[in-house]
């Protein structure tokens, strides 16, 4: 199990839970199962391409996914994957 | 040299041994720019007038309304109807009238952004959207300044400090943020986040401590939490690449 946080914009789209225990090998997977979890909360992270939306940041461990190896990320039991829109108000 | 009165005023600054009376000085020498008294913008000048930053420098068109007193602290009931940047100067120039307080009441544009900025220490973002970030983003890494990013959103907000040339700039974190017209905000969160940045400007300044450089702080009050995650460059950056 790796920890799926959602903040900002995106907590809505989990329920309000920002933290979501979730099976997953990969980002690209962690997706996939918040999808089955939560219906339209793909749509939201990625385009109709698949690829992560220029509006959104995803973090393993803290490191933006784009310095690795973007959605093909691997992941381990216990890593913490951040779902960040930019936080816009003042 | 600071005189008696501001010795008394920040005494129990002064006692922070890293500031001291060399801090303090270059607190009084500094200018700083913070675009926008609202949210965000109220503890930022509120902590900055209050320690002394020398000149603020504060750009806000808005007018105060009744939906503003949640969060913007600088103002009262009673101000409502008046411009924010003659009553924000009124209330810092009362707090500390040691402090210059200059204001304008303009909307800042990409057209405008190099006057307000001209002389200034640094940039502090108090701004309510992207569009207008990015103007202050640009400005700031083309004239070499120091921007200080805040951001909230319902009970979280995030922040980082960027320096031209040393740091990733607010392009590379985003670069199509999302709009909505009206964001939920608990009057706290730009408290926390308001007063993060101020901390953060006094270190700049007077130079105490280590800067949130290429790390993004992230403040979640849902869960009374912070957590960091770190920022890199992006080497397609049309601002900072070339820095």
């Amino acid at each position: 199990m790796v920890i799926a946080r959602m903040s900002g914009q995106l907590r809505k789209l989990a329920g309000g839970n920002n933290e979501v225990e979730i099976e997953a090998g990969d980002v690209k997977e962690c997706i996939t199962n918040l999808e089955k979890q939560f219906p339209g909360i793909e749509s939201r992270l990625c385009n109709e391409k698949g690829l992560v939306l220029e509006s959104i940041n995803i973090y393993v461990n803290g490191d933006n996914i784009r310095s690795l190896k973007d959605l093909s990320t691997k992941l381990k039991e216990g890593d913490e994957v951040d779902f960040m829109s930019a936080f816009a108000a003042g | 040299m600071l005189s008696s009165k501001e010795k008394e005023r920040y005494n129990r600054q002064l006692l922070i041994e890293d500031l001291g009376i060399e801090g303090q000085e270059r607190l009084k020498k500094s200018k700083v720019f913070i675009a926008g008294a609202g949210g965000l913008g109220s503890p930022i000048s509120i902590y900055l007038g209050a320690a002394g930053v020398g000149t603020l420098k504060i750009v806000d068109q808005d007018i105060i309304s009744l939906s503003n007193m949640n969060r913007q602290i600088l103002y009262n009931s009673i101000d409502i109807g008046r411009k924010k940047a003659y009553v924000a100067k009124e209330k810092l120039e009362a707090l500390n009238p040691e402090i210059k307080v200059e204001v304008v009441s303009k909307t800042i544009t990409k057209d405008n952004i190099f006057e307000f900025i001209d002389g200034v220490d640094l940039i502090m973002d108090a701004m309510d959207n992207f569009p207008a970030r990015y103007i202050l983003n640009d400005a700031a890494f083309e004239k070499n300044i120091p921007f200080i990013y805040g951001g909230v959103y319902g009970l979280e907000g995030a922040l980082t400090t960027m320096i031209p040339g040393k740091t990733v700039c607010l392009r590379c974190i985003v670069n199509d943020a999302p709009s909505e017209s009206t964001p939920p905000v608990l009057g706290s969160a730009p408290g926390v986040i308001g007063c993060l940045q101020s901390i953060e400007a006094i270190k700049y300044l007077s130079g105490v401590g280590s800067l949130l450089k290429n790390r993004l702080m992230i403040f979640d009050g849902f869960n009374m939490r912070f957590r960091e995650v770190k920022l890199s460059p992006d080497l397609r950056c049309s601002v900072c690449a070339q820095k």
